[in-house]
């Protein structure tokens, strides 16, 4: 065995701030969900269930934690309904009823939604208001890009938006009876004054845990390890365990299936799985890094992937959920998979001390099937660089804009010597049941001049790479006309022809 | 304009800060001593006989507390729907709950129980139970005809050849049960200069609110408490009395707060009662809040439509006939009527001089129908606005044009009965929106742009918009403060509020001192009207005003009685009843109030008028002697169909290549008379305007036609639209011209804002696509890719429900 990252032995409680306060549970049900616990045993209803998937943003709730140098505080918006209590341990859980003063005054977040009429029949209502508090905490003078990227993971049915909208650009006007420079809440990004930031700080700090998490309850058990070696060790000795990391699919598998999980292995305390690092020939990303953190750099490095990730899912979503439980989950439309497809991924498995490298364009064996061995788990994401890339596009096509599953997702990646193609990796999600690089489409661009000619004639064997079927999200027709059609769009939008992209339009 | 205190200012309703707050209770938040959890057990299969049910492993199972079956609550006849049901007729069909300590435990429980079900034929396209040997929704029949001369099942067939003749366009020739016209409607055809036939299908799907319905209930001293996801208050104790067997005064219904209806809660719904019976067999408090899931099942839906339209334009556009058939899909409970409804709505928003309705509600065993925002009436919009595009085309007419020539206005006539509207101006909305949108110079712009298509599309919509003859209740208490009793209910629109403004208007008083009593019937509130219908603006600023024009003539009756003279020598001034020739003279309202407890009768409420509801008179008996009693039942004139009426202006960028759309500019006016609360009618518009977006292209159901499985159970399957999908700005306004038969100007909106907005963009996408008019909706990307690439459509024609 290794020695663990303490010395100490693993707490059998969790800690975690609400309202001020820390609260301790021992033995927490591993499968307990945050909003359970809100709604059930606090009693506090404010939170609301919509869905229950994830889906809506009724349950939104704020999360406070130490960012990863420890001296600062990062503010997130998550989905409670689909977050598991334990994974609050270290953090700061912030719900509606966290906002209103004790004299009854309002945030100004509330404030705002109150002046601009944002709220109807007021069920979305509590979820908007912290999804705008993530907001207020992490943008001093939000875009209209902004507040829509905020907002996307909030459903409403009966103000239209708008005066929602009005709110986010509204509420830093607002002001509040209470005395903001006593209070971390009050304050919108950047107008903190020292005092409660570091009160926060320490506060937080007071409960960071340096021992392993390992809770027993009911007959299911949840175990937190804080190094990739005490991890490797756990899932050698249980094969079968649940790998937890953002819990946005794991979280649906209890609520919507009510699957029983026995054996939970929480990934989000390993400190080395949420790194991510660049070098000169790759990016090189934790498996259990969220999305949030891992869009940023590889937007960085590959600006196509901006449009993409903007509507990849939506901020509650991408904020809990990780890169690597994209791609481990092997779903045939998740939105990470073409691109990573396209940029020549390859994956770091690890069982025990030994770790093997393994393209992605291998890792898929079947519908939702992959090369994982028992024992087995994904460790780290390579992205090669520099920019072999440089003709790396992406498109999603979904029915929504956003918060929506593909009907069809493609990447293609393209590197030109002169005239002639010297790469082709052209890479389709919804196609087929896996996500899945289009081989004979490659064959007919590689050593070929990138002309029309020779795009027409890859978009010709398009059909003997794919046949999908027909689904209620599109039909087979449907996404083998586009998927030609986007190849050639990827064509002429490489050639200069002049052409709006999706995003963005009549927006900004 | 009349200078108004109150009327058409906004104001903070009072519940809004509970809603951002967290504070506001809705039915799944209140628990009381010893409550338990009910989940239900709902019809895996689309149509059958349950022939067992074996909960016999729950009996040992730590935590549960009970089952509820068909077997404890009233059986009901078919089509009917049940609280519990042995006969599934859809899948989701609620068939047993089991209670438990908390909701968890009793989902566990629903897995341990065995129920056998033997499997009857089921349809989920009408057409597919129409086609003769086809299966019937129903082992009575596939018709349910609910009229008032007697309703019931009818088997109504089609030979293959009629069915294939309506799948190809032509007018339909098998038989139907409904029927309606007015005028010479063959005439009108003879003298139209042009004439075209179109087929259409406009696909049902859930009201989807964000609130999942929950009902609690307990018993008291015989008195059943429930808690409950109403739309209306008042409104739902007749039929929740109903559903739970008692009298009407053996049930309280507690309703502070609802997440959404838009249809789906109007009256009592059979499942609001089970909490009730289940309470009652067990001796405990009982909560049933339903999944998600099951909201697709039981929220109901809006009716689908498949239908067939003629029309005939003279050159000059006036519509000089149209004939319209519908086929209706009622789901398994035969509820809808929007096919006669529709019908309603071509006859006043296009006023064609002749017209025909042929209707056929064909029973399916899809999730159950029922009133959905516009049922009918936003459908046809939908339907009808490319084919005015197309009209205007065909007689070289710019479609603005073709739509003012036909607009509703103040002389039209209306319906079978060719009826009075009250007022109405069309004509005016569409010239403020043309003006708001440029439409001159964006009709004209240029629309190709590569890959990228522009399309303009003019939208109106239309619901009846009041109703009369329910009652207003205020009382005027020795503190100076005045109590609005408001029975509405409260499902977000702030109408319980606003339209209590009317009463304050006529008081003159400080809207600081009014104090607003809604969401608990123990609240006294008075017989209200349901909230639905875009009725309550009308209703009950109307119903307002009597009570309140009641308690104004009681304090200058009090006053001369008091200080001398008679009523007519006083009048109010918001706080004081005073001498008009000697304005000194006078009292406060608090002293009046306190003067009419002395004087009692109908000044405190001791005797009130016999022509008040029952319910209005036992608010009155619990509040008599506490004040001075305003309260009336609205007798005001009121004669013809009263319109809510809304006119929308859309610009659509459309990819040519994915088949998708933005929405550059929405533009939508609200024609509703007076404007009441400005903030609120913008809400309506905004929202209403996103609900039509939602159906001209993302919502519709999809069931699989092997299995009767129903595919869209959640959010992200139906793809309700998210604020991303609608466009950056939407811009609404409003005509404020008053209505001459409410005593502000003021009629509702709520409905019609969400039909001039699917109407316009279905009429965009039909113009960017240079005039291909889909006849259905929604227009998924499929359908504008299928239709670019020349290749054909995945379905048949006039097949619904479909993938």
């Amino acid at each position: 065995m290794h020695p663990s990252s303490s010395d100490k032995p693993a707490a059998e409680k969790i800690s975690f701030l609400l309202d001020g306060e820390i609260i301790e549970i021992n033995d927490v049900d591993p499968t307990r969900t945050v909003l359970q616990y809100l709604r059930e045993d606090l009693r506090r209803t404010g939170t609301k269930e919509g869905c229950a998937e994830g889906d809506c943003g009724a349950c939104t709730v704020v999360v406070a934690e130490l960012d990863h140098d420890g001296e600062s505080v990062r503010v997130r918006a998550v989905n409670s309904c689909i977050q598991f209590l334990a994974t609050l341990d270290g953090k700061e859980l912030i719900t509606v009823e966290s906002l209103r003063g004790k004299d009854g005054s309002l945030h100004p977040v509330q404030k705002a939604m109150v002046d601009c009429h944002g709220s109807q029949c007021g069920f979305c209502t509590p979820g908007f208001v912290m999804s705008l508090l993530a907001l207020y905490k992490n943008n001093a003078s939000p875009t209209r890009l902004d507040v829509d990227d905020a907002l996307a993971g909030n459903l409403c049915r009966c103000t239209g938006y708008r005066p929602i909208v009005d709110a986010a650009l509204a509420m830093y006007d607002e002001s509040s009876q209470r005395d903001a420079s006593d209070d971390w809440l009050l304050g919108a990004k950047g107008t903190n004054t020292e005092k409660p930031l570091q009160e926060k700080i320490s506060k937080l700090k007071s409960i960071r845990r340096t021992n392993n998490l390992a809770i027993k309850q009911a007959g299911r058990r949840l175990s937190s390890p804080r190094s990739v070696a005490e991890l490797a060790d756990l899932i050698q000795a249980k094969p079968d365990s649940t790998l937890l990391a953002g819990g946005t699919d794991v979280g649906l598998w209890v609520t919507k299936r009510h699957r029983e999980l026995d054996e939970i292995i929480y990934l989000g305390n390993v400190a080395e799985l949420r790194n991510i690092s660049v070098s000169a020939t790759h990016i090189e990303i934790g498996a259990a890094a969220t999305l949030s953190d891992v869009m940023p750099v590889l937007v960085e490095h590959f600006p196509a992937l901006q449009e993409l990730f903007v509507r990849f899912a939506s901020p509650p979503i991408r904020n809990a959920g990780t890169l690597g439980g994209n791609i481990a989950n092997a779903s045939p439309i998740g939105d990470s998979m073409p691109a990573l497809l396209a940029l020549d991924t390859v994956l770091v498995l690890r069982e025990g001390q030994q770790q093997r490298e393994l393209p992605l364009d291998e890792y898929y064996v079947g519908y939702q099937a992959t090369a994982l061995q028992p024992g087995e788990f994904l460790e780290k994401i390579r992205v090669p660089l520099p920019a072999s890339s440089s003709g790396l596009q992406t498109y999603k096509v979904s029915k929504r804009f956003d918060q929506d599953i593909s009907a069809i997702c493609a990447a293609f990646c393209i590197g030109l010597d002169g005239d002639e193609i010297v790469t082709a990796r052209v890479a389709y999600g919804g196609l087929a049941a896996i996500p899945k690089r289009a081989k004979q489409c490659e064959q007919m661009l590689l050593g070929k001049a990138f002309e029309r000619a020779t795009i027409d004639a890859a978009i010709n064997v398009l059909d003997a790479d794919f046949q999908p079927i027909d689904d209620m999200r599109a039909s087979a027709e449907y996404r083998m006309q586009v998927c030609r059609n986007l190849l050639l769009r990827f064509y002429l939008e490489s050639t200069g022809a002049e052409t709006e992209r999706v995003y963005g339009y009549n927006r900004a | 304009m009349t200078d108004y205190k109150h009327i058409g200012k906004d104001f903070v309703p009072p519940d809004i800060l509970g809603k951002v707050t967290g504070k506001a209770k809705y039915a799944e938040d209140f628990r009381v001593d010893g409550m338990v959890f009910a989940r239900l057990y709902t019809s895996p299969i689309a149509h059958g006989k349950v022939t067992h049910i074996d909960t016999s492993a729950l009996d040992t199972m730590e935590g549960v507390i009970g089952v509820l079956t068909a077997d404890d609550v009233p059986a009901v006849e078919a089509p009917n729907a049940a609280i519990l049901t042995n006969s599934p007729a859809y899948i989701g069909d609620p068939i047993l709950a089991v209670a438990a300590v908390d909701e968890l435990t009793a989902e566990e429980a629903m897995t341990r129980i065995k129920v056998t079900i033997e499997a009857l034929p089921f349809a989920v396209d009408p057409l597919d139970s129409l086609i003769e040997g086809g299966p019937d929704a129903r082992e009575e029949g596939n018709i349910f005809v609910r009229s008032r001369e007697g309703s019931g099942f009818r088997t109504v067939k089609w030979s293959q050849q009629q069915v294939d003749e309506f799948r190809a366009g032509k007018e339909p020739t098998g038989e139907f049960t409904d029927e309606w016209s007015y005028g010479d409607v063959e005439g009108g055809f003879a003298n139209a200069e042009v004439i075209f036939e179109a087929p259409f299908v406009t696909t049902g799907y859930a009201h989807m609110s964000m609130e999942a319905r929950t009902a609690m209930a307990y018993w008291q001293n015989g008195t059943c408490y429930v808690y409950g996801s109403a739309q209306s208050q008042s409104f739902w104790m007749p039929g929740l009395a109903r559903l739970l067997g008692v009298e009407m005064s053996k049930v309280v219904l507690i309703s502070e707060n609802t997440g959404g209806g838009f249809g789906s809660k109007i009256g009592a719904y059979p499942i609001a009662a089970l909490p009730g019976y289940f309470s009652k067999k067990l001796g405990r408090p009982v909560q049933l809040r339903i999944t998600r899931e099951q909201e697709y099942y039981i929220g109901s839906a809006r009716v689908g439509f498949q239908g067939w339209i003629k029309m005939g334009f003279a050159r000059n556009g006036r519509m000089t006939a149209a004939d319209v058939f519908i086929i209706e899909d009622i789901g398994p409970n035969a509820t809808g009527g929007d096919g006669s409804s529709a019908g309603g709505a071509v006859s006043l928003v296009y006023d064609p001089a002749a017209m025909r309705f042929r209707g056929l509600p064909v029973l399916t065993n899809t999730t159950p129908r029922g009133a959905q925002r516009g049922p009918g009436q936003n459908q046809i919009a939908a339907v009808m606005a490319p084919l005015m595009d197309r009209a205007a085309r065909e007689l070289h007419m710019d479609p603005l044009e073709i739509r003012k020539i036909n607009a509703v206005n103040s002389d039209t006539t209306v319906y079978a009965e060719q009826l009075p509207v009250t007022s109405a101006y069309m004509t005016e909305a569409l010239e403020k929106g043309a003006d708001m949108f440029d439409w001159d110079t964006k009709y004209n712009q240029p629309r190709r742009n590569g890959n990228k298509v522009i399309g303009v599309g003019i939208g109106q919509g239309y619901h009846s918009a009041g109703t009369k003859g329910f009652d207003g209740l205020i009382r005027i208490t020795p503190d100076g403060k005045i109590h609005l009793h408001s029975g509405i209910g409260n499902l977000g629109t702030y109408s319980y509020a606003s339209t209590t403004r009317a009463a304050a208007e006529v008081l003159k008083c400080e809207w600081e001192d009014c104090v607003i009593h809604h969401g608990n019937t123990e609240a006294n509130l008075p017989w209200s009207s349901y909230q639905a219908g875009s009725v309550s603006t009308f209703t009950h600023t109307r119903a307002n005003y009597v009570a309140a024009m009641d308690a104004v003539d009681k304090m200058k009756a009090i006053t001369a009685e008091t200080l001398g003279g008679v009523a007519d020598d006083y009048d109010i001034d918001g706080e004081r009843v005073f001498n008009i020739s000697s304005p000194a003279q006078g009292m406060t309202y608090a002293a009046v109030a306190a003067r009419a407890i002395q004087l009692g009768g109908a000044y405190s409420g001791a005797s009130y008028p016999d022509d008040i509801h029952e319910i209005t008179q036992r608010a009155v008996q619990n509040i008599a002697g506490t004040g001075l009693i305003g309260v009336a039942k609205d007798k005001l004139a009121q004669e013809g169909v009263i319109p809510g009426l809304a006119a929308a202006f859309v610009e659509i960028e459309l990819d040519l290549e994915t088949g998708k759309y933005d929405i550059l500019d929405y533009v939508g006016i609200a024609e509703c008379g007076t404007v009441m609360h400005p903030q609120g009618l913008a809400g309506q518009m905004k929202g209403g305007a996103v609900w039509g977006m939602g159906m001209a292209g993302l919502e519709r159901h999809v069931y699989d036609p092997q299995n009767g499985l129903p595919a869209n159970v959640g959010y992200h399957q139906c793809g309700i639209p998210t604020y991303l999908d609608v466009p950056a700005v939407i811009r609404t306004s409003a005509v404020d011209l008053p209505d001459p038969q409410n005593p502000f100007g003021a009629r509702g909106i709520g409905e019609p804002a969400m039909g001039c907005s699917v109407a316009a963009l279905t009429s965009a996408i039909s113009d960017a696509l240079g005039g291909h008019t889909f006849g259905r909706t929604p227009v998924s990307r499929d359908m504008i890719v299928n239709h670019i690439a020349g290749k054909p459509q995945s379905f048949k024609p006039q097949q619904t429900n479909n993938f």
